[in-house]
């Protein structure tokens, strides 16, 4: 079924699609070619969705055509763009974790034994056969999916869409939970695909990985299509301009007080379990420390610790000359620590209050009414968190807005806003940006350079060492539960980074 | 697929609009339409309905639906749920009954130590299920099956029945304030209090941050676990308080008092909105919820319908306000 | 024998009910020696077949995610259905397959409000206990009706012990559900509609149409317990089953099905049936009265619970643990 390397085999043509009050696509056109691996790229809320969900017939358009290979089609479900060959890896896998590899691979198309039944060792053989073509025959077909490791699962994941023999597979946001290492796996499958001809789509916020794997780009923004570029010819800035529609400005660091050092946090020798084995180090307040290594490499374990959702088994933790001994969150919160779990939506929103709600819930203790315990005050709530969101320029209807209307950025500031209220100290921050946008990043990078100017302690760990060069003071790389390099930021190439956390001495 | 002008978008936008804000009224203020709608439609269609007698009358029935419904309005928020409250309110009746009935201790007393017990028992759910991490239909499941006979066996003490005959009891059941039956008092004091208190206190904030997401409240320093303790302790109070106005009301305590009536509690607080998952629903509504209940049932029996339709009807009821319910919504997520 | 915790709680997972179950029949063998006879084994298994036939339409609808709290009720509703029919045809056969159909029916309403209108299961089949319930109770008047035919003769007639009518039953729906759950396409689509209804929906798996059949089995199910226990008695009683759902839902769970979905097999289920099978029969068997009778059954079930839920669970962490300290390692 595959096309010749180079044809057309997909034409979007002005796609219109509405939602109730909102318009998210108007006049889209996007074109995709066999053998090429497509970026798609633009803000949150830009449209790069909804134009994917549309090409695999989640949704319809409201207005426009589809074309494959020459012809109109009509998509009126995800099936229907399965049969006819367009596959897609989402970013929140949609594998099911009590089925096993085998069945999760060929789900909805299970081998047949009479019309009624199905065929284990079959489906199992079948899920072998895909598996190996991605050069991932280590996974056992029998095993059950809850039982893999992530990058393992997304593995899976592809083996599913690839397993439909598609003409055009769409990749949403595939790195994003994935090591250095496991994305430079991913990419040469990718590469391999693409050699046999198959047309990729690529959703990626990261512009590294664009320039190191992509042939073209189309960049949206507010729903409308403002660039179609052959990656080689373009530079990272001029495609962030088009993101954005404005040039990006990094922020000012000149004028900042010294950093001062025996007023932050310090870490002796901890040892946690298997996965800190004696990490040493030491954040200044003032400062934004990065803290950066492959998966179980321990740096989420110490966010943990310093949280009092784990302890230590041996070593000392010191905050402002003080040993810390965090009991427990509740404990961490009345100690004024914040913490950003990577999983926003999972560990940090209420899903069920409004902003204003979302805002305060962390510092409640500050808006009783008239000293009488446990008493709140709505009016002084109310003036807080309207305070909270003008300086944190946080975009909604009011502070009484349902939190789930907000965008992905807006949402990550509430949750940064819920540590301002909350007069956090020591902010230890996972992914603080992580599936937000460029300009929301850049926003929260200055409120975070911000927080760090009037003295505060701040450790990120993260895993995008580019952006983290953006906005942090030191970049600490671990490997096996200790810290193997620091760097000071100024000057410092990524590339030594990525070698130091996979253990590469002398670096 | 419609080659459209671009005007036709805009206009689609727009009726949007519309039905999006229709929408957000109607669940909002759903509830208390629906009341309004039923006191109309049968005051209309009915001479005995809308008389002051059978009103009141009506608020003295539901009461005891409704006190019980606080607390199991507040489970549902932290999104468990409590299905011992009947066996609860049997044991709190026979506990204060035998103490009277055997005039071991004045009834204030007698009402404290029911109190304590039911309190005590839903301190023993909320710990359970706390510490072992059992799914609360299982334990509250446990503790129906289980308190039902431990109140079945003390009553064999009293010989199965014991009447109430205490005065300070005959005032509570059968009394007025101010004309309002002394049942409804309690009911209405009630909820004043336990809707200023999830509106406006720190507590009450803690009770929706753990029924919208468990997690993120913890990591923000709500006191997750001692909240939802106390939060079943209550229930398990008020399910007492429940079962002390039931036995004050009926004048005696014998086995199968109360039995189902979990049932009749949780179908008042659904029909007030308040949502099984957790995080979503006002205590106040379920006052409604019971009121919606409360009046049908009068109804029928004005109309002469069988205790036995009736039941079926209340089933037919809750289906009912569930389809209503989703529709307004309409059509999010699908519940499961 | 090096005993980490994670051992110890998988041994008491796997091992702990089975132990709990064999006391338990010790115990009550103890008290009344009559309770380890054949004849016994007989009793147990006619007094709770048709909790077994519920329980095997429960785990169907556990494992796609939804409870069914309305079994009970529709199996009274049922029986009482059939032996009206009785009485009016004379016929019972065509009664028992109009009851089955009318099952069918009320599973598909039941199904259909959950699946296609998306209500939440609990309320739906909470409203379903109550309105079957009240609606048996209204046809009968509150009375028992007696059904005529020749099937109170069969499901009485004698079997070599332990051997029964019901029993064969029981065999032969689960032999037939365990035919489905394990090996046919809607078995494999009942376990992904539970582990996750989007993926599922992603698939192209159509999860409405195994939603609405979960609760039609369930319900057909209820039908042919109540088929079973009309012929026992010889009487339809409105206030049959009452308790039923529960039971089978603590049934399903003791047997390792997990309440949250996606989990769980048929031969769980029957370990947990046996449990509380043995439970109800040897605790009327040795004479314990009414109101006791709630009391120990709650706490024995309580304690049945907490073992599969608590070792399981504490199981599983370990054992999770201990896959990433495996892949820190490797890494």
């Amino acid at each position: 079924m595959q096309q010749p390397i180079g044809t057309t085999v997909l034409r979007m043509v002005d796609v219109v699609k509405t939602f109730p009050g909102v318009l998210a696509l108007d006049g889209v056109s996007f074109d995709l070619r066999s053998g090429e691996i497509h970026a798609l790229i633009g803000q949150n809320g830009a449209g790069k969705s909804t134009l994917m969900k549309i090409l695999h017939g989640q949704y319809q358009a409201t207005v426009g055509s589809l074309e494959l290979n020459g012809q109109r089609v009509e998509l009126h479900s995800p099936r229907d763009a399965e049969e006819r060959g367009i596959s897609i890896v989402h970013q929140e896998l949609s594998l099911l974790p009590n089925l096993t590899v085998a069945q999760n691979v060929v789900l909805g198309r299970e081998t047949n034994r009479g019309r009624l039944f199905v065929d284990d060792d079959e489906d199992a053989q079948r899920a072998s056969d895909v598996l190996r073509q991605l050069g991932a025959d280590e996974i056992d077909p029998y095993r059950r999916v809850a039982d893999l490791g992530l990058a393992q699962r997304q593995l899976v994941e592809i083996a599913r869409a690839i397993g439909h023999r598609p003409q055009i597979l769409i990749l949403d946001e595939p790195t994003a939970s994935l090591s250095h290492g496991e994305t430079t796996r991913l990419f040469s499958v990718l590469r391999r695909l693409k050699g046999e001809g198959v047309a990729i789509v690529f959703i990626t916020h990261r512009f590294g990985e664009i320039r190191e794997l992509c042939d073209r780009g189309t960049v949206l923004r507010n729903g409308r299509v403002v660039a179609v570029v052959d990656i080689a010819d373009t530079t990272e800035e001029q495609l962030i301009t088009s993101v954005l529609g404005e040039a990006i400005r990094t922020p000012d660091r000149e004028a900042e007080p010294p950093l001062q050092s025996g007023q932050g946090l310090q870490i002796d020798d901890a040892v946690a379990g298997q996965s800190l084995r004696g990490l040493s180090l030491t954040v200044n307040s003032g400062e934004i420390y990065g803290l950066t290594g492959l998966l179980g490499a321990g740096q989420n374990t110490l966010a943990r610790v310093l949280f009092g959702l784990q302890s230590l088994d041996a070593g000392a933790v010191t905050w402002r000359g003080q040993p810390l001994d965090v009991a427990s969150p509740q404990d961490a919160v009345r100690r004024r620590i914040a913490f950003l779990p990577e999983d926003r939506r999972g560990d940090g929103l209420l899903p069920n209050l409004a902003v204003k709600e979302n805002l305060t819930i962390a510092a409640l203790g500050r808006f009783r009414f008239a000293r009488i315990a446990g008493v709140l005050s709505p009016a002084r709530e109310r003036r807080a968190a309207k305070e909270a969101m003008g300086r944190l320029r946080i975009v909604a209807r009011s502070e009484g807005a349902a939190v789930t209307s907000l965008s992905g950025g807006n949402q990550q500031k509430v949750l940064l806003g819920r540590w301002l209220l909350n007069e956090a100290e020591l902010l230890v921050l996972e992914e603080p940006t992580h599936g937000v946008d460029v300009g929301a990043k850049a926003e929260i990078h200055r409120i975070l350079r911000g927080l760090a100017r009037q003295g505060r302690t701040i450790l990120v760990v993260g895993s995008d060492v580019s952006e983290m060069l953006r906005f942090c003071d030191r970049i600490g790389a671990m490997f096996k539960g200790r810290l193997v390099s620091q760097y000071d930021v100024e000057g410092l190439n990524e590339e030594r980074v990525h070698a130091a956390v996979q253990g590469m001495a002398g670096t | 697929m419609i080659e459209a002008s671009r005007p036709n978008a805009t206009n689609a936008l727009s009726r949007h609009r519309i039905v999006a804000q229709l929408v957000v009224f109607g669940s909002r203020y759903g509830t208390v339409a629906v009341v309004v709608l039923l006191l109309l439609a049968f005051g209309l269609t009915s001479d005995h309905f809308l008389t002051s007698t059978n009103l009141l009358n009506i608020l003295r029935q539901i009461s005891i639906i409704a006190v019980i419904g606080i607390g199991m309005t507040m489970v549902l928020l932290i999104g468990g749920i409590d299905l011992s409250v009947a066996s609860v309110a049997l044991l709190s009746a026979t506990i204060a009954g035998l103490l009277l009935a055997q005039e071991l201790v004045p009834a204030p007393v007698a009402i404290a130590a029911a109190l304590a017990a039911g309190a005590g028992v839903g301190l023993l759910n909320g710990l359970i299920v706390e510490k072992t991490g059992i799914s609360p239909v299982i334990v509250t499941l446990g503790m129906l099956i289980g308190i039902r006979g431990l109140a079945q066996v003390i009553l064999l003490l009293g010989d199965n029945w014991i009447w109430i005959r205490d005065p300070l009891f005959v005032t509570l059941g059968n009394g007025e304030l101010l004309g309002v039956p002394m049942p409804a008092v309690v009911m209405l004091v009630g909820y004043a209090v336990a809707s200023a208190a999830m509106g406006r206190t720190m507590f009450g904030r803690w009770i929706y941050a753990i029924g919208g997401n468990v997690r993120a409240a913890a990591l923000s320093g709500v006191p997750v676990g001692r909240t939802r303790v106390s939060v079943y302790a209550l229930s398990g109070l008020l399910a007492a308080v429940g079962g002390l106005l039931l036995a004050a009301r009926i004048g005696i305590v014998n086995p199968p008092i109360g039995r189902g009536m979990e049932f009749a509690v949780i179908t008042a607080v659904i029909l007030g909105g308040t949502s099984i998952s957790g995080g979503v629903g006002r205590v106040e509504r379920t006052l409604l919820g019971a009121l919606i209940v409360g009046m049908v049932l009068n109804y029928m029996t004005i109309r002469g319908i069988s205790a036995e339709w009736q039941a079926a009807a209340t089933g037919f009821i809750i289906l009912a306000a569930a389809v209503l319910d989703r529709i307004a919504q309409g059509g999010g997520e699908h519940d499961r | 024998m090096n005993l980490s915790s994670r051992r110890v709680f998988e041994l008491t997972h796997r091992y702990g009910l089975g132990i709990t179950l064999i006391a338990m029949v010790a115990v009550f063998g103890i008290v009344n020696p009559g309770f380890l006879s054949l004849a016994s084994a007989a009793n147990i298994a006619n007094q709770n077949a048709a909790l077994a036939i519920v329980a095997l339409g429960m785990t169907f609808v556990l494992i796609s995610g939804s409870i069914d709290l309305s079994v009970g009720s529709i199996l009274a509703l049922l029986g009482v259905i059939v032996a009206l029919v009785s009485q009016i045809t004379g016929d019972i056969l065509s009664a028992i397959v109009l009851g089955l159909l009318i099952a069918m029916a009320v599973g598909a309403i039941n199904g259909g409000l959950v699946a296609l209108l998306g209500l939440n299961s609990v309320i739906v089949t909470l409203a379903a206990f109550i309105w079957a319930r009240g609606v048996a109770t209204a046809l009968t008047e509150g009375t028992s009706v007696s059904v005529a035919g020749w099937l109170p003769t069969v499901v009485n007639a004698r079997l070599p012990h332990p051997l029964s009518v019901p029993l064969v039953v029981v065999v032969l729906t689960y032999l037939v559900g365990h035919l489905v759950l394990a090996k046919t396409r809607f078995g494999r689509y009942v376990y992904a509609v539970g582990g996750g209804e989007g993926s599922a929906r992603q698939a192209g798996i159509r999860v409405n149409a195994v939603r609405l059949n979960v609760f039609v089995l369930s319900a057909s199910c209820a039908g042919i317990g109540a088929v079973v226990e009309i012929g026992r008695f010889a009487t339809a009683q409105p206030n049959a089953g009452f308790g039923l759902e529960l039971d089978a839902i603590a049934a399903v769970i003791i047997g390792g099905t997990k309440l949250t979905g996606g989990e769980g097999s048929l031969r769980q289920t029957l370990t947990g049936v046996l449990f509380i099978a043995v439970l109800n029969t040897g605790l009327a068997t040795v004479g314990i009265r009414d109101a006791y009778l709630l009391l120990y059954k709650g706490l024995v079930i309580l304690f049945a619970l907490s073992l599969e839920v608590v070792s399981g669970r504490l199981a599983a962490r370990t054992a999770r643990r201990d896959l990433i300290v495996d892949a820190e390692i490797s890494a």
